[in-house]
């Protein structure tokens, strides 16, 4: 399969949150998506502002599950003719009302930043790895409806100060496209085809519609004909809907479709 | 290859003793082999310590390693599972919890490093990755055979140079064929 897209993504600073779980970051590769993402770089930096003469907090990569909150982040491309899956999501914490809602998975790797046993003199900050630099030629493989999540873990509430931790993270990844099979059609209405007929496909993990999602909406051309690419594996489903003069038609499923 | 995956021990705290047995990873598996790619140590001591810092060494146990507590193991790729028979132990259940002591003998050093101290309490602490094998083990394997392992010890002039505030822990990845 070929790599589709390569590009990352630059978290804006996320305040520490007066707690010992603060989720900073999540890589989603949604349900939906026609690809597999490689991370192939994840890195963690930051800047405490006031003393912590207490151990400082550890950052932890799981494969987080139950992700929610926080905020889309934009994607960056490293090439402008290529362009990443809209089912692969990024999300930050941004402050107190919005963070990151999730439920962490076994620690992947885990980090240490640094801290300030006092505040004096220069402070540096340099890239952290949050995955083993391993990554670099290694897959670590986000399949669709896998994620990845960062989460700073402190002793105490006052070991990631809001107004002291200043959290950035950095990742690139790769996507590789993935196998599908094309399922297609034509719309009909007293047997001629239809233009501007809606046809939704949606895609599952099996035939009791398990983790169903809309993959497509497409509205037929002239010739009345659909087409969409359905993940080898997976089932596919097509419905349809028109209106004409006022008059809205539908017709049967086509479920099923594999 | 049947996949990379990856463990993470929990927050430890210095035993005040040496020397500290922090990790290990087995295979007691008679038909697979492991082959380690990283393995790393990070520490915060957050006491004062102006005599020399411990080592962290490790070695090829003498016997496969008991107690402790078996962690879980992350996979690279979900499509791929470690065989039941690589078991990696950490020295506690929680960061920052109560000790599980892994029972291992070392045996001949294969590498060793220094981690930190603090001189005096002063200033920014910084927390690299303190690689306990060289990084050429991504490349070149270092193979884990039935009934091997490697442990990761914290080897100290005196066990007061260990102590309490001496926050440890560990991070290893490895190939399973």
């Amino acid at each position: 399969m070929a790599i589709t897209f390569t590009g990352g993504v630059m978290v804006p600073t996320v305040f520490g949150n007066d707690a010992v779980t603060q989720h900073i970051f999540a890589l989603e590769n949604q349900i939906g998506s026609r690809v597999d993402v490689n991370v192939r770089r994840l890195v963690v930096q930051n800047d405490p502002q006031t003393a912590l003469a207490s151990v400082m907090p550890q950052v932890k990569v799981s494969r987080g599950v139950n992700i929610s909150g926080g905020i889309l982040l934009d994607k960056a491309v490293l090439r402008t003719t290529e362009t990443s899956d809209p089912f692969v999501k990024i999300r930050s914490a941004l402050g107190e009302g919005s963070p990151i809602t999730a439920t962490r998975g076994d620690t992947v790797w885990q980090q240490y930043t640094s801290r300030l046993h006092t505040a004096g003199e220069q402070v540096i900050a340099r890239d952290e790895p949050l995955l083993p630099r391993l990554v670099d030629t290694f897959d670590f493989k986000l399949k669709p409806g896998e994620s990845l999540l960062a989460t700073v873990i402190s002793a105490t509430a006052a070991s990631n100060l809001a107004l002291s931790h200043n959290w950035l993270v950095d990742c690139i990844w790769e996507e590789v496209d993935k196998a599908t099979f094309a399922i297609s059609g034509t719309v009909t209405l007293s047997g001629s085809p239809v233009a501007g007929a809606i046809v939704s496909v949606i895609e599952a993990d099996d035939v009791s519609m398990t983790n169903p999602v809309l993959i497509k909406t497409i509205v037929t051309g002239a010739g009345g004909t659909w087409a969409a690419d359905i993940l080898t594996g997976k089932v596919g489903a097509a419905f349809v809907q028109y209106e004409s003069g006022g008059t809205k038609y539908t017709a049967p499923g086509s479920p099923y479709l594999a | 290859m049947a996949g990379i995956f990856s463990a993470a021990s929990f927050r430890t705290l210095g035993a005040a003793a040496t020397p500290q047995n922090l990790f290990t990873i087995e295979n007691i598996d008679a038909t697979k082999l492991i082959y380690i790619r990283r393995l790393t140590v990070q520490l915060d001591a957050t006491a004062v310590l102006v005599s020399v810092m411990p080592q962290v060494k490790v070695s090829r146990s003498a016997a496969v390693p008991t107690g402790g507590t078996v962690l879980a193991k992350a996979q690279f790729d979900t499509g791929n599972a470690s065989n039941a028979n690589s078991i990696v132990r950490g020295g506690n259940a929680s960061d920052g919890g109560v000790a599980t002591a892994i029972t291992a003998t070392a045996g001949t050093s294969i590498w060793q490093q220094y981690c930190m101290r603090m001189h005096t309490v002063v200033g920014q602490v910084l927390a690299p990755d303190n690689n306990v094998l060289p990084l050429l083990v991504e490349t070149e394997n270092l193979i884990l055979r039935q009934n091997q392992a490697l442990l990761v010890q914290v080897v100290a002039s005196a066990g007061a140079s260990n102590p309490a505030t001496n926050h440890w822990f560990c991070n290893v990845v490895w190939e399973e064929d």
